[in-house]
């Protein structure tokens, strides 16, 4: 269930909050971090408030453990995974769910459950790396866009235009179809110049190019939502209540812009994490994403795409892991937006 | 207003054109050029090029000149309303764009009328029931659908109605508008802007709600239906006509995937067969067509949005 219910507590949480701080601005401000504490304790904060509406609603709860089973077994799934993702069994080819092969064997012999482990590293990996580049990209540019007015703001606005008239499938499909020589000359030369174990497999290629290629689709929808918030927030009675009474440029940004930005913003984070795993899977899909051997869940897909009538579980078990993966994350960003937004998931 | 609208349709050239310059450059930096994909080819065949012969098609091709010049030749035929011609089978692009235009024109107005006839309904249902199961059952509904890609939902939905309930074949080809597979194609495409259309939908009605014209107009008796459409859904609705042109991204989004596993002729699968062959002429005329869709229906939006909502206008 949702829990749309206590929305008015959410609002009058933050209007205190707002009014508070607002108020301890214009005391002295040896005493303010003090009674900014003060202020937090008598009043359900931002953050408590939204954390409590998020654990009633039982959809998103599980979406979280979607999200920390995914991220767990990016980390550590390689090793707890029973078999590696490459060991084939010639004996027991293309086998159903068996005690030995909890989900079955592909078409090589080889493991579903490793193979779906070890997938999830390949998204895990793509969709944070990716997610923290666009973030960090897209944050930037907006905040430039933002403060800088006009030339700055007209070209990056038209970069946008630019960047999200193509379908972002197509572009991100070519990119990820251009990159990858450069990607593994460059690789090549870093392995010969620096001599680590980590350049020396081509593994790493593959991800940088996916990488790369989901960060430059992402970024404006980021930069977009930076620049706005910061825009309409600097117009708020309450910073220009903050600007009058002489607080300074920085303290304006940290106190006031970046809380009241950061709500939308990690809803979005959190539908651009499922996104970018998606696209991940989509782009290996495609044959232009990670290459075999290594595992992905969309080539897994692609792979066994024409013995579907004979073995379902071999494209249904990468599939339905796609599907609860996308699911549970989104459902969680959903939550979070009723958690973090009240005032627009009640509007 | 004709300054603003002069500005945004001049706006559009260079937009289009920095597009085309990137994507031609993608193909330009690319590792695998179309004549490499054709040696694949032929030898495949057992016709074996040599060095020589492979520098000879690239120079036939102009495939290694400069950049420029590539692009500047490429424009140039664009301007005189040519495509150019397939790298590999030299037959000429636009007549194959041509021929996919119908298919994914007529596959986008049936998602096109998902939204309207289903996603607007389901929406307003589920703002007028707020709060309700039914409104957490559309709103979650919709939301699983549109996390799930349709590469996955595809084969989910065959093993589901082919291999265990047996009510279908396998939609392959293009049957035309009145075929039931041309409804399942629909329907897995519109999954993604459908959930869109209905949160849109269901927050516009809530906001438009809470107007004290509402509470008057319910005030004086009107009736509750009229009160819906009369006052609240026609103001409601303004803003999801804006969002027609994010209907390009996710029909292309889901059209590449599908048009793959059910053969359908439209330009989905002409991107995903230039895609695999490189066929950089192929994949410039499918963006250039995508990218002016989205730019054109944007426009159009602009342009519609003042007649609909007076209180918008552009000095």
């Amino acid at each position: 269930m949702r829990a749309h219910g206590n929305g008015s507590i959410g609002l009058k949480g933050i209007a205190t909050e707002e009014f508070g701080m607002a108020q301890s601005e214009s005391a002295n401000t040896a005493d303010l971090a003090l009674e900014l504490e003060a202020q937090e304790m008598k009043t359900r904060g931002l953050w408590s408030d939204a954390f409590r509406r998020m654990v009633r609603n039982r959809l998103s709860m599980a979406g979280f453990f979607v999200f920390l089973l995914l991220v767990v077994t990016a980390f550590f799934g390689p090793y707890l995974a029973p078999y590696p993702y490459m060991l084939q069994n010639l004996d027991r080819i293309a086998e159903g769910p068996s005690r030995d092969y909890l989900l079955g064997t592909d078409d090589l012999g080889r493991d579903m459950l490793s193979r779906i482990m070890w997938g999830a590293r390949t998204a895990g990996l793509v969709a944070i790396i990716s997610t923290v580049f666009s973030l960090v990209l897209g944050m930037l540019l907006g905040a430039v866009a933002a403060y800088s007015g006009r030339w700055a703001d007209w070209l990056i606005g038209r970069a946008i235009d630019v960047t999200m008239s193509i379908p972002q499938l197509l572009f991100a499909s070519l990119m990820a179809a251009t990159f990858r020589k450069p990607v593994a000359d460059w690789v090549d030369s870093m392995y010969e110049a620096t001599g680590l174990e980590f350049f020396s497999t081509p593994t790493y290629v593959d991800l940088i190019v996916v990488f790369g290629a989901l960060s430059l689709i992402q970024w404006p929808a980021y930069a977009r939502m930076i620049r706005g918030q910061i825009l309409s927030l600097r117009e708020k009675e309450f910073v220009e209540a903050a600007r009058a009474i002489g607080v300074s440029q920085r303290k304006i940004l940290l106190k006031h812009l970046i809380p009241n930005a950061l709500g939308p913003l990690i809803v979005l984070v959190t539908f651009g994490f499922g996104a970018a795993i998606v696209a991940e899977s989509g782009l290996s899909f495609l044959g232009v994403g990670v290459q075999p051997p290594q595992a992905s869940w969309g080539a897994m897909i692609q792979d066994n795409a024409l013995s579907w009538r004979y073995r379902p579980w071999l494209v249904a078990v990468p599939g339905l892991t796609i599907a609860i993966v996308s699911v549970g994350i989104n459902f969680l960003g959903d939550g979070l937006n009723d958690a973090l937004n009240p005032r627009q998931a009640e509007s | 207003m004709t300054r603003y609208l002069s500005m945004r349709v001049l706006i559009i050239i260079p937009t289009l054109f920095a597009t085309l310059m990137i994507v031609f450059l993608l193909g330009y930096l690319g590792p695998i050029d179309p004549v490499t994909i054709l040696r694949t080819q032929w030898a495949a065949q057992g016709v074996y090029l040599n060095e020589e012969e492979v520098a000879d098609l690239r120079s036939q091709y102009g495939l290694d000149r400069p950049f420029h010049v590539q692009f500047g030749t490429y424009m140039g035929n664009l301007l005189q309303g040519k495509f150019g011609y397939s790298f590999l089978d030299a037959a000429p692009i636009w007549p194959r764009i041509k021929r996919a235009l119908p298919v994914s024109g007529q596959l986008a107005l049936g998602v096109l009328a998902i939204m309207t006839f289903i996603g607007i309904p389901l929406g307003m249902l589920a703002a007028r029931f707020h709060n309700t199961v039914l409104d957490y059952t559309i709103v979650s509904g919709s939301l699983f659908f549109w996390s799930i890609p349709p590469y996955v939902l595809v084969p989910v939905i065959l093993i589901i109605t082919v291999l265990w309930m047996d009510i279908m074949n396998v939609p392959r080809g293009w049957k035309g508008v009145w075929h039931p597979s041309y409804f399942v194609a629909a329907a897995i495409i519109s999954t993604r802007s459908l959930a869109g259309v209905i949160r849109q939908t269901r927050g516009g009605i809530l906001e438009v709600m809470q107007n004290d014209y509402v509470r008057t107009a319910r005030a004086k008796g009107l009736n509750e239906v009229i009160v819906m459409a009369r006052h609240v859904a026609r103001n409601a609705l303004i803003p999801v006509v804006t969002s027609l042109g994010l209907l390009v991204d996710d029909f292309m989004w889901g059209a590449v995937f599908l048009e793959l596993a059910f053969n359908l002729p439209g330009l989905g699968r002409l991107f995903q067969q230039g895609l695999a062959g490189r066929d950089f002429n192929m994949i410039n005329g499918v963006v250039l067509f995508t990218a002016g869709m989205t730019m054109a229906l944007n426009l159009i939006v602009d342009l519609v949005y003042p007649i609909l909502d007076p209180r918008v206008a552009y000095d």
